[in-house]
């Protein structure tokens, strides 16, 4: 047993007991672990707001190397995300990559590049005045990089053309785009347009806070989101069915209705 | 089996699907059974079937009660121009406590929650615009300080906001008999923001 050091992600909380919780963090120096933060729940809790999901915390906690269950000694906030946790959107946006990083990441594997690409993620979510959307988008992208899926926008995987201006058809399988020429045996995949294959190769290798500048008009967004959730789901297993991006939907769906009357009908009278 | 009645093994294995009740407290709680009188034990295993038969949901604030309405619903000394909001019955329970809240409740039955795919749909959150008739002048919004309730309220304050109605929220900050010294940004910042006249 070692008292360590790091900063961390608070991805998820879980109720335990009366007043504990026990947390799921993404950390700089040691990966994803969870920790138990006892009488964090108290009323009283020397904690308070500290260990609030989508925060960026700096830690000291009991490290048991052989334990799948670490023990908090001490938490700060480093960045409270204050603007994210005030705005239904911007909060629902978070929880995507935090709930990507949650569900695929196994405890204890260490990759420092991903908890600053999460990082930057959330600040940027946090601080954009608009097209907040893109970082989550961006982060997607950068995800599937960094889990060995690097797709390709820009070049066709056969023969290495530069793709067209009518667009392309994305191969799953190649993690790539294939022109005309080099499509005899098409796997799974979907037909790109061109201004999103420009601008998801625009999301792999701009800096992610540029993200945000970069116009998607609502077509072109569905149809990057669309293509992002096939080819993350195609890949990785388990970011099938992502709840954050369910309740997105949910909340986006119910909330277009803004008229007293139509909530009531979309609400009670309808029943 | 472990032991030398199953009946004796079945208690336990039931015991313990109890939250925060191992096998070993299992077994603690079951051999504490079998040594006091038999009576005890019947008052207990009664106490345990009423629940599911009697308690039952109130059909207006969705509180636990025995009678529909439930008690504080079919109050005609109470404020009926007040709802208060709030994520589970035991908070309601916490309230009353204080003696203060003379209003009405609605009990949502959870938080909104985006990883455990918890949304409006899943909570009692059309069955509160239906309550909203031409009396109700008030909502407050009643839902834990942490990430889950604020999420909530702030989904019912888009969902409200439109009907005019005065929207408040229980105010968050400081608790009494804490130190200052001791106490986060955000927790502070609240308390700051939520500060009243004197």
């Amino acid at each position: 047993m070692a008292l360590s050091k790091t900063e961390a992600i608070v991805l998820r909380t879980r109720r335990q007991g009366e007043t504990s919780k026990i947390l799921s963090l993404y950390t700089q120096h040691y990966g994803r672990i969870s920790v138990m933060a006892k009488g964090a729940r108290s009323i009283k809790s020397r904690y308070g707001g500290v260990l609030e999901p989508q925060t960026h915390i700096g830690l000291v906690f009991y490290r048991y190397e052989t334990r799948e269950l670490q023990y908090l000694s001490q938490a700060e906030i480093i960045s409270p995300f204050a603007k994210l946790h005030e705005q239904l959107g911007r909060m629902a946006m978070a929880a995507i990559p935090c709930e990507m990083v949650e569900r695929n990441e196994a405890n204890g594997h260490v990759n420092p590049a991903l908890f600053h690409l999460l990082l930057s993620t959330l600040t940027v979510i946090d601080g954009a005045e608009k097209g907040y959307r893109n970082a989550v988008r961006a982060f997607m992208v950068r995800y599937m990089e960094h889990s060995g899926f690097k797709p390709e926008f820009a070049h066709c995987r056969g023969c290495g053309q530069k793709q067209r201006s009518d667009g392309a058809f994305f191969d799953f399988s190649k993690g790539g785009f294939v022109c005309d020429a080099c499509s005899g045996t098409l796997g799974e995949g979907q037909k790109l347009s061109a201004a999103v294959l420009e601008r998801l190769h625009y999301f792999l290798q701009a800096p992610l806070e540029k993200s945000v500048q970069v116009s998607v008009d609502a077509a072109q967004g569905r149809e990057m989101d669309r293509f992002l959730l096939s080819y993350m789901q195609y890949h990785i297993e388990t970011l099938h069915h992502l709840n954050s991006i369910i309740y997105l939907d949910k909340i986006q769906s119910t909330l277009r209705i803004v008229k007293p009357d139509e909530q009531r009908k979309q609400y009670g009278d309808s029943e | 089996m472990r032991y030398s009645s199953e009946t004796v093994e079945r208690a336990v294995h039931e015991l313990s699907k109890l939250p925060g009740i191992g096998r070993k407290s299992a077994q603690r709680l079951v051999f504490f059974l079998l040594k006091r009188p038999a009576e005890d034990v019947k008052i207990l295993a009664q106490a345990l079937l009423d629940l599911h038969e009697k308690v039952k949901y109130c059909s207006i604030c969705y509180n636990i009660t025995e009678q529909d309405p439930c008690h504080i619903c079919s109050d005609v000394h109470r404020d009926q121009s007040l709802i208060c909001v709030v994520e589970e019955a035991n908070d309601v329970v916490a309230l009353e406590k204080t003696g203060e809240f003379k209003g009405l409740y609605h009990v949502l039955g959870g938080a909104m929650s985006p990883l455990d795919g918890i949304g409006p749909d899943n909570l009692k959150m059309r069955e509160l615009l239906t309550r909203l008739t031409g009396q109700v002048h008030e909502i407050i919004l009643a839902t834990n300080p942490n990430t889950e309730g604020e999420a909530t309220a702030l989904y019912l304050v888009k969902l409200l906001r439109p009907l005019e109605l005065k929207l408040t929220r229980i105010a968050r900050g400081i608790p009494i008999g804490a130190d200052i010294e001791y106490a986060d940004e955000i927790t502070l910042s609240r308390a700051i923001e939520g500060r009243v006249t004197l």
